[in-house]
């Protein structure tokens, strides 16, 4: 995306009437609405001086005309589907357009760097990100998917597909044998109708002048029964094997698929999640992986399988009898047209059935999870009334699907019965007159019968390409993601970090046009207690990751022990960082398996001698199973309190140099933060630490505190310095102390 | 930081229609002016967009800082009810369809070209269940591939062409 998009000739001459020139124009950029909110272009323009803005339509006119010298700041607002963009100066605001949605955030960035350009003279080139904008597909201008970046009207689907169809590359051999075993397969199917036509034209009802005598006859039936029989071995034994290669090929394709994608998900930057569900992320790694498995496990050996069929049919009748012949193929496409579109029709009213099944659902689930709610507030009534009505529209939505269904299938398995009525009909007609044996007839009837497999295949082709692609595009659209850059070239080693912290100078922003963090600096001594203050929101937790380099510093730099925080190896960075969250995380295993989760060697007297350390052990021995205790999902049951234990327990065994605690005791009650806060003092020893906490009492310890507020430090000392300065950090203590006086008399 | 100690105020102040008056500025951002408070730049917002548009209308500081609401739109001035519902169109923007002009269904996205009350408009959309909902008989929203809304509110009020161009996807 550029902020210079190119400019319609009919401007040039309005542009010229201004005197500005091509190379005077700093940024022109294009909105889809004007002022009344139609759909129509409207362009902004700036020069060094100037400001313009102009309706291109119909007469050219410049609607607007400013001199950015005047103008402090500007502002793009969005709303639901629309927003505005504003310039401000001394307290007056002129709005500059309107746009929707699908322009917004192009309006975002110009209103960063129009402010730039008003106050520095010039646009920065860094602010546009590589990545930055909409973007439309080069080939027909259509929006592409902002996840996966791909145009849905015409990506190259052959691409996609090619690329999955490289995960079975390692398996050809297996796939090789497959494919023989399917040929074969299929021609044993082929040839039962030419057996049957030869039992009954030599057997049954034998022609000609001279009729063999029965004796011979039977000898025949039984030599055509036995071939029948061994066809039918043959074919049972082929499809054992198949199958069991199938689920072979499927299964370990689908595992190297999720395999990858779960690695590479591990590696992916914390921003990453960020932006997405861990929902939708997951369903990638169950569902569209699985969708994968069922397309080139099952799908495509059908499809193949049902596509030789079709050729083999089609050349044995072709020799069989060509005018026939024509009969039996020549509905083929029209009764593959029909099938598709009923079934259509039929999905779509099925899939309204799933949609009401899943509103059902949602009430169900929402008033039983919630149904001590629904009890206290006496609605119990209510909600019946609302599921009988969610599940009346469900019923009357399954009758209608299914009388639907059931008014179209008929007709639709008469016309699959109507073609071997033309075929008894024409053929019956040459049998008549000789032209044609009875036995060729059966055979006929049967390939009509057989070729139905593969005309339902071919209505059903687009829809499983479709649903395979759409989740092949969001598995690759991970795999494609790049990894978070883990150390860059000449990555310093630091076995040992001293735990000097630094911020020299720091902005950042998770989005690079709104900072969260403005010019921040300060420095922090080895072992030094530091408390962040500030109301949330304010910027606390964002410093904290960017200690931990979960972000990287679009401005200015982080230091530790005197070295940018980019040019340490991360490995050796995170080893010595430990957080104690506000709700800790414990992960499905054991006690022991969770606090030795960063040392996974740590010896069994180590183990408890950390629990011990964060006043854990007491509660781990009492519990069924002691440390061996499953705990996280499906484990046991443990509190907040107790959970929280175990992440200093495992933060101590750690050892790290820098600790950060954010909130961590927080959620817990007076008695057991007391507890906790014996073992963070344990644990603050002889370490760097940044300690967040809402309740200043906990940071009685700190050696300093920095005060922040809407991302910049306004306050930096002692408690007692803070207090003796009678400023924000002063005015917060009150507050506090006010509302547990107010908490003490129980008001 | 005044705000960490301000007691919340836990009464809505309704703001009295005939003491109420929105002007348009020059530079086309609105004031509001009550009683004898004056108040520039300020937002309007619904309390209840989907439900109530034209009710309990809220008005803002540009800081986001609320000033007081009113109950009824209506009950204003026709000058500021006027300015208010122009104010709201800009960031609550939901063309109307009028028109199917054609819908190009293609590998499960589709292309549309609609008349709406904004006028012509073309776009995309991916597949037809996520992006077509019915929210109740007849009432239906289209999100297309930028993350816009576009609403019919009743099917029925469409041409029969465009019924039936709706009939054959949904």
């Amino acid at each position: 995306m550029s902020l210079k998009e190119e400019l319609p000739k009919e401007l040039e001459g309005l542009l010229r009437g201004q005197a500005i020139r091509e190379e005077d124009i700093l940024l022109a950029i294009q909105s889809d609405l004007d002022e009344e909110g139609k759909f129509s272009p409207t362009w902004l323009i700036a020069t060094k001086e100037k400001l313009l803005i102009i309706q291109p339509e119909g007469e050219p006119r410049i609607r607007c005309n400013l001199s950015l010298g005047n103008l402090s700041f500007f502002k793009a607002e969005i709303g639901v589907g629309g927003g505005f963009l504003s310039a401000y100066s001394d307290g007056r605001e002129t709005r500059l357009l309107r746009f929707t949605t699908a322009t917004a955030r192009k309006f975002q960035i110009a209103a960063s760097a129009l402010g730039r350009l008003a106050q520095e003279g010039r646009i920065p080139p860094d602010i546009l990100a590589e990545d930055e904008g909409r973007k439309v597909c080069p080939k027909c201008g259509f929006p592409l998917d902002p996840v996966s970046g791909i145009c849905a009207q015409c990506s190259p689907k052959g691409v996609v597909l090619r690329r999955l169809l490289s995960y079975i590359k390692p398996y050809y051999p297996t796939i090789l044998i497959l494919i023989s075993l399917l040929l074969l397969g299929t021609a044993f199917q082929v040839i039962s109708p030419l057996i049957i036509r030869n039992l009954t034209d030599t057997a049954l009802v034998p022609r000609g002048p001279v009729i063999p005598p029965e004796s011979v006859r039977l000898t025949l039936l039984l030599s055509f029964v036995l071939l029948m029989a061994g066809l039918g071995i043959g074919s049972m034994l082929l499809e054992i094997f198949q199958q069991r290669m199938y689920a072979f090929l499927g299964q370990t394709v689908l595992f190297d698929i999720r395999r990858q994608l779960f690695e590479h998900l591990q590696f992916l930057s914390v921003s990453y999640y960020d932006k997405r569900q861990v929902g939708a992320v997951m369903s990638r790694v169950t569902q569209d992986t699985s969708a994968l498995q069922e397309f080139l496990g099952w799908h495509i050996p059908f499809l193949f399988s049902q596509l030789i069929l079709l050729i083999g049919i089609s050349l044995v009748v072709l020799s069989l009898n060509l005018r026939i012949a024509l009969l039996v193929l020549i509905p083929a496409p029209v009764v593959a047209y029909l099938t598709r579109t009923i079934g259509r029709r039929i999905h779509h009213l099925f899939h309204r059935v799933w949609d009401r099944w899943s509103k059902v659902i949602a009430v169900l689930n929402s008033a039983l999870a919630g149904i001590r709610v629904v009890k206290a507030f006496a609605q119990e009534e209510r909600e019946a009334r609302q599921f009988s009505q969610r599940a009346y529209d469900l019923t009357m939505n399954t009758i209608w699907a299914e009388q639907l269904w059931a008014t179209y299938m008929p007709p639709l398995f008469f016309l699959f019965g109507a073609t071997p009525l033309l075929i008894y009909y024409f053929g019956g007609k040459q049998v008549i007159f000789g032209t044609m044996s009875i036995g060729t007839l059966q055979a006929f009837i049967a390939y009509t019968y057989m070729l139905l497999g593969p005309i339902q295949a071919v209505t059903r082709i687009i829809n499983w390409l479709n649903r395979a692609l759409a989740a092949t595009e969001r598995v690759f659209e991970i795999l494609d993601t790049p990894p978070e850059v883990l150390d860059e070239e000449g990555a310093i080693p630091m076995p040992r970090i001293e735990g000097r912290v630094e911020f020299r100078n720091v902005t950042f922003g998770y989005d690079k046009y709104a900072p969260v963090l403005h010019n921040v600096s300060f420095e922090v001594k080895p072992g030094e207690i530091i408390g962040l203050v500030g109301r949330s929101g304010a910027g606390k937790t964002t410093i904290i990751n960017l200690i931990c380099r979960f972000y990287e510093a679009q401005e200015g730099e982080v230091l530790i022990d005197g070295v940018d925080i980019r040019k340490v190896k991360l490995k050796d960075l995170r080893n010595q960082i430990a957080i104690v969250p506000q709700d800790a995380y414990v992960f499905a295993g054991t006690v022991r398996e969770n606090i030795a989760y960063g040392k996974p060697d740590a010896t069994l007297e180590e183990i408890i001698e950390a629990a011990k350390a964060a006043n854990a052990h007491e509660f781990i021995i009492n519990l069924p199973y002691g440390y061996d205790t499953p705990i996280g999902e499906r484990g046991v049951m443990i509190s907040g309190g107790e959970r929280q234990r175990i992440a200093i327990a495992r933060a101590i065994l750690k050892n790290p140099r820098i600790l950060i605690l954010d909130e961590a005791t927080s959620l817990v009650d007076t008695e057991t933060e007391k507890q906790i806060q014996e073992a963070l003092d344990r644990l603050m020893q002889g370490r760097t630490v940044f300690a967040i906490a809402h309740r200043l009492s906990t940071l009685s310890n700190a050696h300093r505190l920095i005060v922040i507020e809407d991302g910049r430090i306004v306050e930096m000392g002692t408690h007692k310095e803070l207090l003796r300065n009678k400023g924000i950090y002063y005015q917060l203590v009150k507050l506090q102390r006010e509302m547990s006086k107010l908490v003490a008399i129980g008001v | 930081m005044q705000s960490v100690f301000e007691r919340d105020k836990s009464r809505i102040r309704l703001l009295e229609p005939s003491q109420t008056k929105v002007i348009r500025k020059e530079g086309g951002a609105l004031e509001l002016r009550y009683r004898e408070e004056v108040y520039y730049p300020i937002r309007v917002k619904r309390a209840f967009p989907l439900t109530n548009p034209q009710n309990y209308i809220v008005f803002l500081k540009e800081n986001n800082k609320q000033i007081g609401m009113v109950e009824d739109v209506n009950d204003l001035d026709e000058e500021s009810r006027k300015n208010i519902l122009e104010e709201l169109d800009v960031v609550f923007f939901i063309p109307q369809i009028k028109r199917i002009i054609w819908v190009k269904e293609r590998f499960g996205s589709s292309r549309w070209k609609v008349e709406t009350d904004r006028g012509i408009k073309e776009f995309a959309t991916r597949s037809l269940h996520e992006s077509v909902k019915e929210l109740e008989d007849g009432h239906i929203v289209i999100t297309d591939t930028e993350g816009l809304q576009y609403e019919i509110k009743d099917i029925n009020s469409l041409p029969r062409k465009s019924r039936a161009i709706l009939g054959k996807i949904v």
